[in-house]
C-alpha cells in the first residue's frame, strides 16, 4: 500500500514536471480577418487572416512554428482552414499570423454568413471587410514546434 | 508510563534543514562569488554587454523570469527588448547598460534571499542538535 502511494505521488510529481517545463499555445488572440474580392474571378474572394500566438514560456523559444486554424461557426461547423507558419516565437512574445486565403462557392457562403457580410456589397464603402472573430469561431485545429532553450539560443547568436 | 524517545525526531529536524541549507546555500554562494562578478564583468563594457546579458538570462534560483513581484514587470520589458535584439542580430547600446544592470540587480537580490535562507535552515538544524544534546543528556542522567 505504501509503495502504492508512493508510485503515485512520483507520478503526480513527474507529470507536474514535465506539464510545468512548457506551455504550448491553445488558442489563437485577437483573430480578426478582412474580405475582399479577387480582382479578375468571379465568385472568388480572399479571407486575410490576423491574429497571433503567445508564447507564455519565461525560457523556451518556439522555432519552425507550423500549424492550422479553423474558422467555425456558431453551431460548431468547420466552415474554412487557414495554415500558417511562423519562424520564431521568443519567450513572453506574440507571434503574428497574417495569411490569406481564396474562397468560392459554399465555403464563401458559409464564411460570409458567420461574418455577416454580403459579398455584393463587399468593397464599397459601406461594407469594407473587416471583422473580429469571437473564440467560438476561431479553433486552433493544429501546431506543432521546435522547443530551443533562449540561453542556447541566444548563446549561438553571440558566437 | 513508557517513555518517549524523540531522537529520531531530532535527526531529522537536523538533517533535513541541513541539506536544504546547503544546497540553497550553495547555489547562492555560487552565484554571489563567481556568475555576479563575471556579469558584472561583462556588462561594463561595450563589446561585452551581449555576453553579459547571456550570462543574466539564466534566472538565478530564488530569482526566476516566471513569477512577477511589483518590481519585476521592468525585468519582463527589459528581457523581451534584449531577447529580440539579441536574435534579430543587433547590438546594445552603451547607454542601455542601465537595464542590464537591472538584472544584475535582481540577480543579487535572489541570492541574498538563498542566502538568508541557508541561514535560517541552518539556524533550525542548530536547534534540532541542541534538542538532541538535551534529549540524550537527560537519557544519560536518568
Amino acid at each position: 500500500m505504501y509503495k502504492l502511494y508512493l508510485r503515485g505521488i512520483l507520478l503526480l510529481a513527474a507529470f507536474s514536471l514535465v506539464t510545468s517545463c512548457a506551455k504550448t499555445p491553445e488558442r489563437v488572440i485577437s483573430p480578426s480577418v478582412k474580405a475582399s474580392v479577387v480582382q479578375g474571378e468571379e465568385k472568388s474572394w480572399s479571407i486575410f487572416f490576423t491574429g497571433g500566438i503567445k508564447n507564455e514560456n519565461d525560457s523556451t523559444a518556439f522555432i519552425n512554428i507550423e500549424g492550422n486554424i479553423l474558422l467555425v461557426n456558431d453551431s460548431g461547423e468547420k466552415i474554412a482552414s487557414v495554415p500558417f507558419k511562423i519562424p520564431a516565437i521568443l519567450p513572453f512574445e506574440t507571434g503574428v499570423i497574417k495569411e490569406k486565403i481564396d474562397i468560392k462557392g459554399e465555403t464563401a457562403e458559409k464564411v460570409f454568413s458567420m461574418l455577416s457580410i454580403s459579398p455584393d456589397k463587399l468593397g464599397t464603402p459601406d461594407e469594407p471587410g473587416n471583422r473580429f472573430l469571437e473564440d467560438k469561431n476561431v479553433k486552433l485545429d493544429s501546431i506543432k514546434f521546435e522547443k530551443k532553450d533562449i540561453v542556447k539560443l541566444l548563446g549561438e547568436k553571440v558566437k | 508510563m513508557e517513555k518517549i524517545n524523540d531522537s529520531n525526531l531530532y535527526k531529522v529536524f537536523i538533517i533535513v534543514p541541513l541539506v536544504i541549507a546547503l544546497f540553497t546555500g550553495g547555489v547562492s554562494l555560487y552565484s554571489k562569488i563567481s556568475v555576479e562578478p563575471a556579469a558584472a564583468k561583462l556588462i561594463s563594457s561595450a563589446e561585452t554587454m551581449k555576453q553579459g546579458y547571456v550570462l543574466l538570462r539564466e534566472p538565478q534560483l530564488f530569482a526566476g523570469y516566471r513569477y512577477w513581484d511589483s518590481d519585476g514587470t521592468a525585468v519582463k520589458n527589459t528581457i523581451r527588448y534584449f531577447d529580440f535584439m539579441i536574435f534579430s542580430g543587433g547590438e546594445i547600446k552603451e547607454e542601455e547598460k542601465v537595464y542590464l544592470e537591472l538584472l544584475l540587480d535582481r540577480r543579487k537580490s535572489g541570492s541574498m534571499l538563498g542566502l538568508k535562507t541557508a541561514m535560517f535552515m541552518l539556524i533550525i538544524s542548530a536547534m534540532g542538535g541542541a534538542a538532541l544534546y538535551l534529549e540524550n543528556r537527560k537519557n544519560i542522567t536518568e
